[in-house]
């Protein structure tokens, strides 16, 4: 266990290094965000929500560039080694898929938080009002865990289509707007509600709503609860499916290849 | 032109090889205006027979813009395919070969310009089906006049975006890393270009750089034709500011694309 962690942070360290090198990957981390999220916002200003609507959809669009991100680094990430051709030499070590995702997960986790830092500096430059609070950071890190879990299922997935890049811009699409991210879930017609209560960015997105009106982590117990949950289910699943797909790639020779 | 036919040929076959993936990029422009249309309709309350700072049904506003823009990114992605060979390793091997520059960018741009085509039908159709179910709402009548406006602004804003791809396609050359750049310019054009509102209702900072875009006055014009929405200028003159912007932005690509390619080949920088 401690050869995997080890290894993952080395990797973790070189993504880091990666992005420091070319300060153009850090600037564009720092300004795109806002930039993808920012025609909603201001949709939502132009049609005249009022300044608690407006915090609400920022925080639904910030926790949706978290799932975003997760899917990008940790899900799609495979895709990018393989591309570069370094994908078979990084898993020819032993328990070769424990140290390569948690390292993406960490890296998901940075660069998540770097994102939201640099969009809370956007948002009141446009208006749009900005709480922050200690027990957001609670709801970060059980977001975290269930997003990394729900995109280590896609990394299963990658490996076995290869190319799923469409698929997975679709699919994040679909998962922020099914939890949300720009209105409340509870207006939803009853069988949709259905759907969103199986996706964790909707208790995400509830949880850390409720945190930054009322400033307090009790108003989100249960959807933190749901979170806590849905990794305990979902990250075993997640690591099934992505072994069982690794397997599959090296028994049919595709690993390095599409 | 066979050169640009077979890269088109090699370029479209390689995306119909994953047909997955070309049918999901069928939902694009859905997925970019459905957040929109459902803050308004579950979080406001709101009808959608008109948008902000427009009289148009805002669905078909909206659908309008992300069509539009998948067709100017279209030829921007012509640099993801560079980028792509670069990665790949061939890059030296297709820079070596004696197709024109011009006929492989042809060949690139034209496969994506085609599959967009393809994945925007139903959109489209949506756009259609918006206006004439929208209650007071209609497609305008279009003259022959207006219809070559619509399609000349269309046109100008292709021939545009040429100019900035020239330009990134140049800049991956020498810069390299330049992946970042582009992903940049690609989400601030559409912010700052009216996909999802009016840019007469930006901060004023902010319209001054959108009015240097000359996608900002394809699509203002193109929507004014369409739907008889207002438009910054009068059409007339919307269209000359598009053709200048146009003409400038693809000399000046074109001219820095021929230069720093120069500037790649002599530092040998093609290859790595």
């Amino acid at each position: 266990m401690g050869t995997a962690v080890r290894g993952a942070l080395a990797l973790a360290r070189k993504e880091m290094l990666y992005r420091i090198r070319y300060p153009a990957t850090l600037a564009n981390l720092g300004i795109s965000p806002f930039l993808i999220v920012g025609p909603y916002l201001m949709a939502a200003r132009m049609w005249g929500a009022d300044p608690e609507f407006q915090l609400k959809v920022a925080v639904g669009l910030i926790l949706w560039y978290w799932l975003s991100q997760f899917f990008w680094i940790v899900g799609f990430g495979l895709r990018d080694e393989m591309w570069e051709g370094v994908l078979e030499s990084l898993l020819v070590v032993p328990r070769p898929l424990c140290p390569l995702m948690l390292a993406k997960f960490l890296d998901s986790f940075l660069v998540s938080s770097y994102t939201t830092a640099t969009m809370l500096v956007w948002f009141p430059v446009f208006g749009v009002p900005v709480r922050l609070l200690p027990a957001q950071a609670v709801v970060l890190l059980c977001t975290g865990l269930a997003l990394g879990a729900l995109s280590v299922l896609y990394a299963g997935m990658v490996l076995v289509v290869k190319r799923a890049g469409a698929f997975g811009s679709a699919t994040q699409e679909a998962i922020g707007i099914l939890s949300g991210m720009t209105f409340s879930v509870s207006r939803l017609p009853r069988p949709v509600q259905v759907v969103s209560a199986l996706i964790p960015l909707t208790y995400a997105i509830r949880a850390m709503r409720a945190v930054t009106i009322t400033g307090s982590l009790s108003a989100a117990r249960a959807d933190l609860a749901a979170l806590v949950g849905f990794t305990v289910v979902v990250a075993p699943l997640g690591w099934y499916v992505l072994n069982a797909a690794y397997a599959r790639a090296r028994r049919q020779g595709t690993l390095g290849e599409f | 032109m066979r050169a640009a036919l077979t890269v088109f040929r090699y370029i479209l076959l390689g995306d119909l090889r994953y047909r997955s993936e070309f049918l999901w990029s069928t939902l694009n422009p859905l997925m970019w205006i459905l957040p929109a249309i459902l803050m308004v309709h579950f979080g406001l309350g709101e009808g959608l027979q008109s948008g902000p700072g427009t009289p148009v049904n805002y669905v078909a506003f909206f659908l309008t813009g992300a069509i539009y823009w998948n067709y100017v990114e279209a030829v921007w992605s012509l640099c993801f395919y560079l980028q792509e060979a670069m990665e790949g390793g061939v890059l030296e091997a297709l820079w070596a070969t004696t197709v024109p520059r011009v006929a492989l960018f042809g060949g690139w741009s034209l496969s994506k310009l085609f599959s967009v085509t393809l994945q925007s039908a139903a959109g489209l159709v949506l756009v259609v089906l918006a206006m004439v179910g929208a209650p007071g709402q209609a497609l305008a009548p279009v003259t022959p006049v207006q219809a070559a406006q619509a399609t000349l602004a269309a046109l100008a804003s292709i021939v545009a975006s040429y100019g900035l791809a020239f330009l990134l396609v140049g800049l991956s050359l020498v810069y390299r890393d330049v992946e970042s750049i582009i992903s940049m310019v690609g989400n601030a054009a559409p912010f700052i270009g009216g996909m999802a509102f009016s840019v007469t209702l930006l901060p004023l900072p902010l319209q001054v750089i959108s009015f240097l875009f000359p996608f900002t006055w394809g699509l203002d014009l193109f929507r004014g034709i369409v739907f008889g929405s207002p438009t910054i200028l009068a059409p007339a003159g919307e269209l000359t500011v598009l053709v200048a912007l146009s003409v400038f932005y693809v000399a000046a690509g074109y001219l820095g694309f021929v230069y720093m390619e120069k500037t790649a080949r002599r530092c040998g920088l093609v290859a790595h």
